[in-house]
């Protein structure tokens, strides 16, 4: 797993430095262009033109589903994800425990997952396209239409 | 970023170990999930989205870690805490009588205006039932507090439990806010929807099963 922030250990305590110029180029500013939904229950997890980055890089994410009898995390890469600070960006998500180190997002219904993690370091939420699904434009039009 | 919501409320559920709190936050949508990574490690807190009023409201709600096995919850658990969800089990008298004990804990450790509720859980096993709702009732009116019957097994309940902690807590701002003179609060109001508290959900797959 590549690592882009860990040599930014004081980026915390640099608020001028803007992201952009102290990380690598595989972080872009970029907004998430729809409304994502969990692919379990549908529940919105993130409205669109909320997050304020964009990860272009390869991370390890736990399957959602491990095999029984394997004694370690199974993981898969996944490459791209929206990139918010601020967690009250999401409508609906949950945070879970660390497990070695590490923080996940999670559907905040049914809590199907990991859908994104936390960089320990930046503590910027992190969560995956590929993990949810994009709300239809009907839905989504109905949705700014106020139900 | 504009503020998309009008409020946030941090809640917190607590009682005695074994009451069903961390069901009640924590909900499994389908048996395989006992599988899942998930179910292991557990899940700190959830932000929910909801709507009341014409108001959007982010609730952060948490579940505690395990501590209130030996009663060590104190006054860093309780920080910035709006609501609190005492929780008991019907079926066991003792988790009842602790309530009181917990109401203390509160009193000692989080602030003084902080909303309170309490709920009855697993009102769904009413063959093992040691606690009467009409006590559970008469316990809210000593403590000037709502208080709901609840299954996180069936999800009875467990929604309007957290949306009537929310309905208190929002209308005790409101009366600050008016008693302030102020105006209500500055609102970058974005559409709403979708977000999925109007969703009723799998009452059939019931698998709590926690580690
Ligand atoms: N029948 C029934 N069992 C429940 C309910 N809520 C929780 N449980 C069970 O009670 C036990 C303790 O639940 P848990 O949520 O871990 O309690 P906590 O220690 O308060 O977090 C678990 O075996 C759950 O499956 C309920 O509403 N009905
Ligand atoms: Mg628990
Ligand atoms: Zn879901």
């Amino acid at each position: 797993m590549s690592s882009s922030t860990n040599s930014q250990p004081s980026a915390l305590m640099q608020p001028s430095k803007s992201p952009t110029e102290s990380r690598s180029s595989v972080v872009k500013v970029e907004t998430n262009e729809s409304t994502y939904i969990c692919k379990i229950c549908q529940t919105v997890v993130i409205l669109k033109n909320m997050t304020t980055e964009y990860l272009d890089e390869e991370r390890d994410l736990p399957l959602p589903r491990q095999k029984k009898g394997i004694d370690h995390t199974q993981t898969e890469p996944i490459r791209g994800f929206f990139g918010v600070k601020d967690m009250f960006a999401f409508e609906n998500v949950g945070f879970t425990r660390s497990s070695e180190g590490k923080r996940y997002l999670v559907c905040g219904e049914c809590e199907q997952g990991p859908v994104g993690f936390v960089d320990p370091v930046t503590e910027m939420n992190y969560v995956s396209p590929e993990r949810l699904d994009v709300l239809p434009d009907v839905a989504a039009a109905a949705v700014e239409a106020g139900k | 970023m504009a503020k998309t919501y009008d409020y946030l409320f941090k809640l917190l559920l607590i009682g005695d170990s074994g009451v069903g709190k961390t069901c009640v936050l924590f909900r499994f949508s389908d048996d395989s999930f006992n599988n899942s990574f998930i179910s292991t490690i557990g899940i700190d807190f959830k932000i929910r989205t909801i709507e009341l009023d014409g108001k959007k409201i982010k609730l952060q709600i948490w579940d505690t870690a395990g501590q209130e096995r030996f009663r060590t919850i104190t006054t860093a658990y309780y920080r910035g805490a709006m609501g609190i969800i005492l929780v008991y089990d019907i079926t066991n008298e003792r988790s009842f009588e602790n309530i009181k004990n917990w109401i203390r804990n509160i009193e000692e450790h989080a602030a003084s205006d902080v909303e309170r509720m309490i709920i009855g859980n697993k009102c769904d096993i009413e063959e093992r039932r040691e606690v009467s709702r009409d006590r559970g009732e008469q316990l809210a009116i000593e403590y000037g507090t709502k208080f709901l019957e609840t299954s996180a097994k069936a999800n009875l309940n467990i929604d309007e439990a957290f949306f009537t902690l929310a309905r208190d807590i929002k209308s005790k701002m409101e009366q600050n806010e008016m008693r302030a003179g102020g105006s209500v609060s500055n609102t970058g109001r974005v559409n709403v929807g979708g977000s999925g508290t109007q969703k009723k959900s799998f009452f059939s797959n019931w698998s709590c099963n926690l580690l």
